[in-house]
């Protein structure tokens, strides 16, 4: 474990106002930026890196989803259906962490990026289909008001166990790799649930508090959390997140994944490298 | 231009719901929506700035003094607070579900709520190693 430093705490603030930035831009909560921060620039431990990246996402979530509750973006039923699989496999994730190797699980890392990257990629183009424009969402659907189109937007939510598999592997992915889990179930509710990009987004940030307690709760009860850094990274995740929130509502959905997708490229190419080690 | 070809309609936002409110098996009002949303942000809120102040407070104690106790405390009732957020968010929906007597998702609710006790107690078990 580094050495706590005003310097290190500044630098951690200054990634942590970078991760909370991109994160609340594109729904993913920081995490898959800050974990290779910590873990391939300042060469902390992976566990350490996770345990400080959790605790960030966790914030990003709250900070998130206070600011839309009451603007439908959020859809309650579904993410409340959903943090059922993913707690449990955050819970399960953050148990084996404490029994896996470091480059096993910056290979992990490395491979969850890069799926996730293709995914969106080959889903740029695929948009969701409902016929009926009066069409009954359903218990699970939602309805929310697009900023960006000016129109309401109403959803059915298909594949609900594809859903359902998707959020406890998030859940376990989370807590094993220090991330959100929103880049497994973001492109899943996306493409294949029938869920608009903005609702799957905002859904998943909401579940993502509860996931990422789960799994950062045996952290801390582990000793492997550093407050002070912890401390340094949720206050620049928090001022990045507020920042990305304002200007996120503005930003093109297509322009989003692009983004997405080639930095989980970068990210997962410096983790295959590191973890082969 | 939206990415999403999703349904679109003009319609006033809650006023198409209205079918799905008569229908008691299906639960959720608007309003009650609305109520939960509202709930939901209040504790969210409350959360993030407690834990807010406790984190900024004890940062600077940290890198500024030498009393560990003080700040020791505060970055530890920060981080607690920042966990304990997203528990009370799903005790909130838990109490909201009952009295809106919408029994599925009051127990899916309460599953997740066992499942942090879960977390919790694993915690407990790997600190006393």
């Amino acid at each position: 474990m580094p050495v706590v430093t005003a310097s290190l705490a500044l630098i951690i603030f200054a990634a942590g106002t970078v991760a909370g930035a991109l994160g609340a831009l594109l729904g993913l909560g920081g995490g898959v930026f800050l974990v290779p921060f910590l873990n391939l620039v300042l060469g902390f431990p992976f566990s350490a890196a996770a345990a400080i990246s959790l605790t960030t996402v966790i914030a990003t979530s709250s900070t998130v989803s206070a600011g839309r509750a009451g603007k439908q973006l959020i859809n309650m039923k579904l993410g409340m259906l959903l943090e059922v699989a993913t707690a449990a496999g955050s819970f399960l994730g953050g148990v084996t962490a404490q029994f896996v190797a470091q480059s096993v699980l910056q290979k992990m890392f490395g491979f969850v990026a890069v799926i996730v990257a293709l995914i969106m990629l080959s889903r740029l183009r695929h948009r969701n289909v409902i016929l009926d424009p009066a069409a009954d969402p359903g218990v699970l659907g939602g309805r929310y008001h697009d900023a960006e189109s000016g129109c309401t937007v109403t959803y059915r939510v298909k594949r609900l166990p594809l859903a359902v598999a998707a959020s406890f592997v998030a859940g376990n992915v989370s807590s094993l790799l220090g991330i959100g889990g929103g880049i497994i179930k973001v492109p899943v509710l996306n493409a294949w649930c029938g869920i608009p990009l903005r609702a799957a987004a905002a859904t998943s940030a909401f579940m993502i508090g509860v996931t990422a307690t789960a799994g950062a709760v045996v952290y801390y009860g582990h000793g492997l959390l550093q407050p002070t850094l912890a401390a340094a990274a949720v206050l620049g995740v928090q001022l990045g997140s507020w920042g990305g929130m304002k200007f996120g509502a503005a930003a093109s959905t297509k322009w989003l994944k692009i983004l997405m997708a080639a930095v989980l490229f970068i990210v997962s190419a410096m983790m295959f490298v590191r973890g082969g080690r | 231009m939206s990415e999403d070809r999703t349904t679109k309609s003009r319609a006033p936002l809650g006023k198409s719901r209205a079918p799905l409110g008569e229908s008691p098996a299906l639960g959720e009002s608007p309003a009650a929506l609305a109520r939960l949303e509202h709930v939901i942000g209040t504790v969210l809120r409350g959360g993030v700035l407690i834990s807010t102040v406790c984190l900024s407070v004890g940062l600077l104690l940290s890198l500024t003094t030498t009393s560990d106790a003080a700040s020791g405390f505060l970055l530890n009732a920060g981080i607690i607070v920042l966990l304990s957020t997203p528990v009370a968010r799903v005790i909130v929906s838990t109490v909201q579900y009952v009295i809106e007597r919408d029994w599925a998702f009051a127990t899916l609710t309460v599953i997740v709520l066992f499942e942090l006790m879960a977390s919790a107690v694993a915690a407990l078990v790997f600190n006393r190693r």
